[in-house]
């Protein structure tokens, strides 16, 4: 258990090979990889913003109902980046392909491959936040320039959800076993971290609860920076996931490591 | 000619692998529609009250979801699994050349997945009226419902997972068609609030008339709109189960 939480020691530069290799296959296939998952938050943000905004008066929230779902919309683009990327694509390359057996034949070091996923899953995740920032700035739903900081958030809350999604694709033995992750992790955040409504609707025990996942915290964080709000809690909410993320790092590089050599 | 007694064979097949791989995924199909539910219609409905055909929010959203929960079963699972059994396992390259032809396999096929996603509507109603969520003793004729909108959906799964040469179609299935027809099927808000194109769009789709009918029956008791969304949906059958069989026959018999 202890050498699970010993910090990696990773060579960055090969790490960004990785990272490099995976941006040269995307800015080929990108059309029917990374576009499907892009456009999933836009599809809530049109279907549940237009039709169900028309019963959500403007006084509850201080703003239209689309404007107030549309920064925890971002949010969850950034989740889906990083996510699709850790689960399926890494369990794909770990098991079926067998790419990994290939790679750490060269140079690279199975925390090096680890380390390099991860990278690219952040990057991802600002890909696909920040397209989904440039659209609700089209639609004129932000206020202003500190809509920008929310861009280093976008990588930050695709971090957490690469280094759980790693940790657990490095445990299950089937593919079905995704399912779990998805009806039981991601599923419940997308709808109770505070996109739709906000967490202060819940009963109180769900509402601690809500604390402790991550896409509440990139939600808030989000929606401060587009809507506006207040800064200290903001910096809170960016040091919550920087801290999980610094915390599970060693873990999720680790385990997959041990998925590599083993 | 379709015999279904080959047909029926090809369905225990499928069933007696579907209860070895059960204890897999099965035992948490009702999470996803349940999270939904209390997600939009307790969470969201706190705004959206009653105003709504006068009802509360979560009472209005959980029939729907029923509907869609087997869409979202019956179209992914056959197309996967037809495209597995053609592409992968060859399973039913095999079965073809048993006295069953390609017709009995396309129609055992959308027959048992169809069933088998109609299954989970109907467990997942059961939950819902268990919480309160139904209105109306017609709810005990909504399951017809869900076993023909199980049926369309798995002729369309079908048809896609034949007609497929890789996952990327399927995949499209999903983010595509499977995914809006969820967020602009009539599930979360009545379809008139859309715009106008968008709406004639969504009333040709077979989940927005499972949807009113299993409303219909489960909440507002009006068996005559649910009669009507039936009688649509069965023409909906007529076309798609041919146009299944003909995709099956096309990769069955070169």
């Amino acid at each position: 258990m202890a050498e699970l939480l010993r910090w990696p020691r990773v060579s960055f530069p090969h790490a960004v090979q990785l990272t490099a290799r995976n941006v040269t296959l995307y800015r080929r296939a990108w059309r029917g990889t990374l576009l499907p998952n892009f456009l999933e938050p836009l599809l809530y943000l049109t279907s549940i913003g237009v039709g169900l905004g028309v019963y959500v008066g403007e006084q509850v929230l201080g703003t239209t109902y689309l404007a107030f779902i549309a920064p925890g919309l971002a949010a969850a683009a950034a989740m889906n980046g990083a996510i699709f990327e850790s689960t399926w694509n890494t369990f794909e390359k770990l098991r079926f392909a067998q790419l990994y057996d290939a790679i750490i034949t060269t140079p690279l070091e199975p925390q090096d491959v680890a380390a390099g996923e991860l990278l690219w899953a952040a990057l991802r995740s600002a890909v696909y936040g920040t397209a989904f920032l440039a659209i609700l700035a089209l639609l004129g739903h932000t206020r202003g320039p500190s809509a920008l900081l929310a861009i280093p958030a976008f990588p930050l809350i695709g971090l957490v959800f690469a280094l759980a999604g790693m940790i657990y694709t490095s445990l299950i033995r089937v593919v079905d076993q995704f399912s779990y992750f998805f009806s039981l992790f991601t599923l419940p955040q997308f709808l109770f971290s505070g996109i739709f409504f906000p967490v202060e609707q819940l009963p109180a025990p769900l509402e601690r609860l809500a604390w402790l996942a991550p896409l509440h915290h990139g939600v808030e964080l989000c929606r401060t920076f587009v809507l506006g709000g207040d800064p200290v809690a903001a910096g809170g909410h960016a040091l919550w996931l920087a801290a999980v993320s610094f915390l599970l790092y060693p873990l999720a590089v680790n385990l997959l490591r041990r998925r590599m050599v083993t | 000619m379709i015999s279904p007694a080959a047909a029926a064979r090809l369905v225990r097949r499928d069933a007696r692998v579907y209860r070895k791989t059960l204890g897999l995924t099965g035992g948490a199909f009702f999470v996803e529609p349940l999270l939904f539910v209390a997600g939009f219609g307790l969470g969201v409905g706190a705004f959206v009250g009653d105003q709504i055909l006068g009802l509360p929010y979560v009472v209005y959203v959980a029939p729907g979801m029923a509907a869609a929960s087997v869409m979202i079963e019956g179209t992914l699972e056959s197309a996967f699994g037809t495209l597995i059994k053609l592409r992968r396992s060859q399973l039913l390259q095999g079965v073809v050349a048993a006295p069953l032809e390609p017709a009995d396999i396309a129609v055992a096929e959308v027959g048992w997945y169809g069933a088998r996603a109609s299954l989970y509507g109907v467990a997942f109603l059961a939950i819902t009226a268990l919480l309160g969520l139904v209105r109306s003793p017609w709810a005990l004729a909504a399951p017809a419902i869900l076993l023909l909108l199980g049926w369309c959906f798995a002729a369309i799964g079908v048809a896609v997972g034949a007609a497929a040469r890789d996952f990327s179609a399927p995949t499209f299935l999903h983010t595509g068609v499977v995914n809006p027809m969820l967020l602009f099927g009539g599930v979360f808000y009545p379809v008139a609030n859309l715009p106008a194109l968008a709406e004639s769009l969504v009333r040709l789709t077979p989940l927005y008339h499972g949807v009113v009918a299993v409303r219909a029956l489960a909440v507002l008791g009006d068996p005559v709109a649910a009669l009507t969304s039936a009688l649509w949906l069965i023409g909906f059958l007529a076309v798609a189960v041919p146009v299944a069989i003909w995709f099956v026959q096309r990769r069955l018999v070169v």
